[in-house]
Order: C-alpha cells, then structure tokens, then sequence
C-alpha cells in the first residue's frame, strides 16, 4: 500500500525504491539509538565517523599542497566554492 | 539529549566533541563576541545527532557594521580563518549585501557559510533561535519545526532516483524521529504549507 502511494507520487526503479526504504529504516534506526541511548555514547560513534572524513579531507589538501598541479587543483576547487555563493 | 521547548533550550550530557564541533565552536567564540546569529541547515541534524559529516556550515547573521565587521574579519584571521571569497575586508564586506562569504581553516573543508538575515523565514529563524548546551558552551540554531520543512524544501524536485539518496530529506526525517513527541504540531504545519512541502511531509511522516 505504500509503495503504492509512493508510486502515485513519482515514477521509480524497484532498486531505488528498495534503496530509499533501506534508508529510511537506518534512519529511523539511528535516531531511536539516539534517543535510547546517552548523548556520550552515540555522539562518540558520530565523533569517529565525522573527524575521520574531515581529517582524511585535511590530509587530501595537504597532500595537493605539495606540488604544484595539486595547488593548481587547489585553486579550481576554491573557485567552486566562491561560485556556489553567487 | 533533553529538548525543553518552553525554555528553547535542548541539553546534551557529555557530548563527544567531533573536528566538526570543535570547528564551529572556534568560530562562534569569536563571532558572538560581535554578532547575534543562527545556525541553520546541515548542521543542526548532525548537532543533533544525525550521522553523516558536512562540508560547510551556515550561519545567518544580524546586519553589522562595517567596523565591527572589521574588528571580526581580524580576530577571525588571528585564529587562522581566512575568507575564501577574498583577503580584503571591505570587499568581504559588500559581498555579504550580495551573497554569502565563506571562512575555513587551513583547508577549505570544512568551512562556514556566512550569510546576512534577508528575508521574513531567516528573521523568523532568528527570532525563535534555540539554545543547544553542551560541554559548557551554547551554539543558537533554527527551530526543528522550521528546520524540517525547510529541509523538505531543499529536496531535489526532479525523478523518485534523485530523492531517493536525498541528503536534505534524510535530515529531515532524523530530526522528525528523534523530536516527534516534542514539536509544536501547528506551528509545523505552518512551515510546511508556508514551504508548500505537503506531499514530502506525507512521506516524511511514514
């Protein structure tokens, strides 16, 4: 039945949809485990995940920093970030 | 994580700081000193316990004046944050009339979108800003009834494939979960007819 109300509102894959549901209950997942559980311990799984994808980010940059295509790299990439804004 | 809505205030007991929150809580140590704000957007799920990183944070800001702009842009510098948009403070400046400025530190990821409140919903999102305490510090962000329809707003309008790994609706939907028992039901229906989001908020509530 609400597959098939989904279906009304937009043409999709079987894929995506089985996509979409298995994201959906992950969330729904996580946000009990949130509210089940102490702040100290899900923001200390959240803590891994976050600083970890942000010190590889910092890593990636300082590694292009290093030659000169990779400040080159650098440069296009703070270009995109300045357009986005206009 | 406790959530008072009479107080607009939502408490969280020994949060585990991430490079994200240590970023921003750099930032806001110098930007209060200077300028009323609200964080809006990604963030504020994530704040709130959602689990995906970001690559920028948006911060709404009152209007100021150039020399307290000035004194920010300087302090904000000693501390090693540069404007990406340029290094001269009153071109910085005038850009904030025209579109949003961003800072970061040492690497352009993560960094803070820096835009001045324009519209009605921002002043709204200002105005009715809620305290987030932890670890001794307090960051204002948007109310969750805002954040949610605005975030339904943000959807990819296009085919159920793009929707379907949406970012914008995910965080949405983490705030609804988590805060559902404790949302001002009208006051969500307001945004989202505001936001014309009814058939995502159908969605959203299954």
């Amino acid at each position: 039945m609400e597959n098939h109300k989904m279906s009304q509102m937009w043409p999709i894959k079987n894929e995506k949809m089985r996509n979409f549901h298995e994201r959906i209950w992950f969330i729904k997942y996580w946000a009990n485990y949130v509210k089940r559980n102490s702040d100290k311990k899900w923001s200390d799984g959240q803590a891994l995940l976050i600083s970890s994808q942000i010190q590889s980010s910092r890593s990636f940059y300082k590694s292009l920093k290093k030659t000169e295509e990779g400040r080159r790299k650098i440069e296009k990439i703070l270009e995109s970030i300045k357009e986005q804004n206009k | 994580m406790e959530y008072n809505p009479y107080k607009r205030e939502i408490i969280l007991k020994g949060k585990v700081l991430n490079e994200l929150d240590k970023f921003v809580i750099d930032f806001v140590n110098i930007l209060e000193k200077f300028v009323g704000y609200v964080i809006v957007s990604g963030y504020v799920s994530i704040l709130l316990g959602r689990s995906r990183a970001s690559e920028d944070v948006d911060f709404l800001i009152q209007d100021m004046t150039f020399s307290k702009f000035e004194m920010m842009f300087k302090e904000l510098a000693s501390q090693r944050f540069e404007c990406l948009n340029t290094n001269q403070i009153k071109e910085a400046y005038e850009m904030l009339d025209e579109h949003a400025i961003r800072f970061s530190r040492e690497t352009p990821i993560p960094n803070i979108e820096f835009k001045k409140i324009t519209s009605k919903i921002q002043e709204d999102a200002f105005n009715n800003k809620l305290s987030v305490k932890f670890n001794g510090k307090s960051l204002f962000i948007s109310p969750l009834e805002l954040q949610i329809a605005y975030k339904l707003s943000l959807m990819s309008k296009g085919s159920f494939e793009e929707i379907s790994s949406d970012k914008d609706f995910e965080d949405a939907k983490h705030l609804y979960e988590v805060f559902n028992e404790k949302l001002n039901k009208e006051k969500l229906l307001e945004y989202i007819k505001l936001f014309k989001v009814e058939n995502r908020f159908e969605l959203l509530k299954k």
